[in-house]
């Protein structure tokens, strides 16, 4: 199975090196420290979305295609984890199960394109991955833990952010996804 | 000098993967569900001689040959998710010290040194069970039995584990208190069954595992023992000045010290180096340091091991290879408790491979190592496993 | 400190301190029998009978 998602083969790529991602970077080292918040200097709600990552094929991309305005399940993770391990199929799933009306998108921390995308076909997941390896976006958003999901309304505003993809993420998700999408999905 | 299972994998699951957090448990967790398994089997083959074996000249040092055959299987288990479930099987052929008193010009019938003329093999089994339960995102206990079953002799152990982490799991402090009951049949010198005798061992460890750099690992412990009752293996003999045997007569108690130290580190082309040491000093008049290191290199699916061992140890007080017939002192012969040094080198090699979609693993691995000791003694053993892991 | 999300290498099964816990069980078993200096380091002396 393709190591991209099907779903998102074809949009341009474009490289996006803003000075506010920079800055974002250099300003959030502290906030790596400090827990589950992201820090004030990434709240405006884009930023972090433009942080420059790579696509399974080694691609620039950045979250803002990947989401392109929809309400959307950001889920940081590494293939040596044990508890992100648990959750690639539930996240597999739940992708399928709203798609079109929300986004699943696994970020893998500190990896590169090549080992999370043999790591991603090995277990046949579809949902769109894309690779954090410096660590650019992790540290951006102040989030020093796998997993992290995020939970991202259509404006880029992150509603909740914790753990695993729990009741707690999923529901939230389902609210954004609520006016556009009946339950259980199209 | 290897760490124990359980305080350096519960110590490092805190500190790395976070494995067990105590939070909001996963939303789909299962009752119980089968971690990883693992077979082994191992066969030492020990040739020397030691003073305090009767299979030979009577002034002089016996035979210590024995091949052991140790089949070994594990299963570990997560228990919803707070708990970690591992049990551990394993059984023991041990050929007897002496089996042919032919050899040395004795009368067939003459008792060996290791029970008696009819036990020429003593199989031996055990069970090991450790429970970790993750009781909040800080601190794990755990819990320890083990049981141990030879012809001779039955032993109880029961451990109990703490860790406690501090700064976001880059320190892991922890502390365990172990209990061991042995209770065995007494058979002296002559071979001749004198009841049973009993012996306790306590032991209370503390550690500290500290993550330095990302790819740097320190540990270090201290540990005391405490040991009472009969410390003897009650068929020891020890060669007596008029050309006889006499038996082995030792404390009753014994205070043990150990403080050791490892460091880990990671290696930029997929390798790691673990360096050790330990000091160890007790209440007999032993001392001892030893040293470890093993290199691990990553080759594909394939992981090379290559490992060497130094153990120095001094004499505990009373060992001597001749004693007087006419007092009854404290005295061993036996060559475990002499002043020598020890040398080991080992080498293992594993295949990983992965099967089916859902991240399977399925190794192979051989393990070899070659022990000599400086009074007369060395050991070879060839080992291997098959394993699962999910 | 090293954040959670840094400790790839430190959980490569090649960096566990115990390493196989069977064939480490074997390895002790070799050496407590085997040497008078056992004990501590979290895998007590018991027995003391020098059997396997």
């Amino acid at each position: 199975m393709a190591a991209v998602s099907a779903r998102r083969r074809g949009s341009p790529v474009h490289i996006l090196l803003g000075l506010a991602a920079v800055v974002a970077i250099a300003g959030c080292g502290d906030a790596a420290r400090r827990g589950t918040r992201p820090s004030a200097a990434v709240s405006a709600k884009l930023d972090w979305q433009r942080i420059p990552l790579s696509d399974l094929r080694s691609r620039p991309v950045t979250l803002a295609q990947v989401l392109g305005g929809h309400p959307a399940l950001v889920n940081l993770w590494a293939p040596w984890c044990a508890r992100c391990k648990v959750e690639l199929a539930d996240l597999d799933r739940l992708a399928r199960r709203l798609e079109g009306c929300a986004v699943v998108v696994g970020v893998a921390v500190g990896e590169d394109a090549t080992h999370t995308a043999d790591f991603v076909s090995e277990r046949g997941l579809g949902y769109t991955q894309v690779v954090d390896e410096s660590f650019h976006l992790a540290d951006a958003l102040g989030q020093s833990r796998v997993p992290t999901t995020l939970i991202v309304d259509r404006d880029g505003a992150i509603v909740h952010v914790g753990p695993e993809a729990d009741g707690a993420a999923v529901g939230a998700l389902e609210s954004l996804v609520r006016s556009c999408c009946p339950p259980g999905g199209r | 000098m290897r760490l124990s299972v359980g305080l350096a994998a519960a110590g490092l699951t805190l500190a790395t993967a976070g494995g067990l957090r105590g939070e909001e448990p996963a939303a789909h967790a299962p009752a119980y569900q089968i971690e990883s398994m693992a077979a082994r089997f191992t066969y030492f083959d020990q040739d020397g001689l030691g003073y305090q074996s009767a299979a030979g000249p009577v002034t002089g040092p016996g035979s210590e040959r024995v091949t052991v055959s140790e089949p070994q299987s594990e299963v570990v288990a997560a228990v919803g998710d707070r708990m970690i479930e591992r049990v551990a099987v394993g059984f023991d052929v041990v050929t007897a010290a002496s089996p042919n008193h032919k050899l040395f010009g004795l009368p067939v019938g003459t008792p060996v040194d290791a029970i008696s003329s009819a036990s020429r093999i003593n199989e031996a089994g055990e069970i090991d069970a450790d429970t970790t339960y993750s009781w909040s995102p800080t601190t794990n206990l755990g819990f320890h039995a083990d049981y141990h079953m030879e012809e001779p002799l039955e032993s109880w152990g029961l451990g109990l584990l703490v860790n406690r982490s501090f700064a976001d799991d880059n320190t892991v402090l922890s502390a365990s208190l172990y209990q061991i009951v042995d209770w065995f049949d007494v058979y002296d010198l002559d071979g001749k069954h004198q009841g049973r005798g009993a012996r306790s061992t306590t032991n209370g460890n503390f550690g500290i595992t500290q993550l330095l750099t990302p790819t740097t690992i320190v540990l270090g412990g201290y540990g005391v023992t405490i040991q009472t009752g009969t410390l003897t293996n009650t068929w020891n003999t020890v060669p007596l000045s008029n050309a006889t045997r006499g038996t082995e007569v030792v404390p009753d108690q014994r205070l043990r010290h150990a403080f050791s130290g490892w460091i880990l580190q990671w290696l930029p082309w997929q390798g790691a180096l673990k360096i050790g040491g330990r000091f160890y000093a007790d209440s007999w008049g032993a001392t001892a340091v030893t040293g470890d290191v093993t290199v691990s290199q990553r080759v594909g699916r394939l992981t090379i091991d290559v490992g060497g061992r130094y153990h120095r140890q001094s004499a505990v007080d009373f060992f001597g290879t001749v004693f007087p017939p006419d007092r009854l002192v404290l005295r061993t012969a036996d060559s475990d408790l002499a002043a020598l040094r020890a040398e080991a080198l080992s080498a293992g090699l594993r295949w990983d491979q992965p099967i089916g979609h859902r991240g399977q693993v399925i190794s192979f691995a051989v393990n070899g190592e070659h022990y000599v000791r400086t009074n007369d003694l060395h050991v070879d053993f060839l080992s291997c496993a098959v394993a699962w892991r999910r | 400190m090293v954040p959670q999300n840094r400790r790839k290498h430190l959980a490569d099964p090649m960096m566990s301190p115990g390493g196989d816990a069977l064939l480490a069980g074997a390895q002790r078993k070799l050496y407590t029998s085997r040497e008078a200096a056992a004990g501590g380091d979290a895998a007590p002396a018991g027995g003391g009978c020098g059997c396997q």
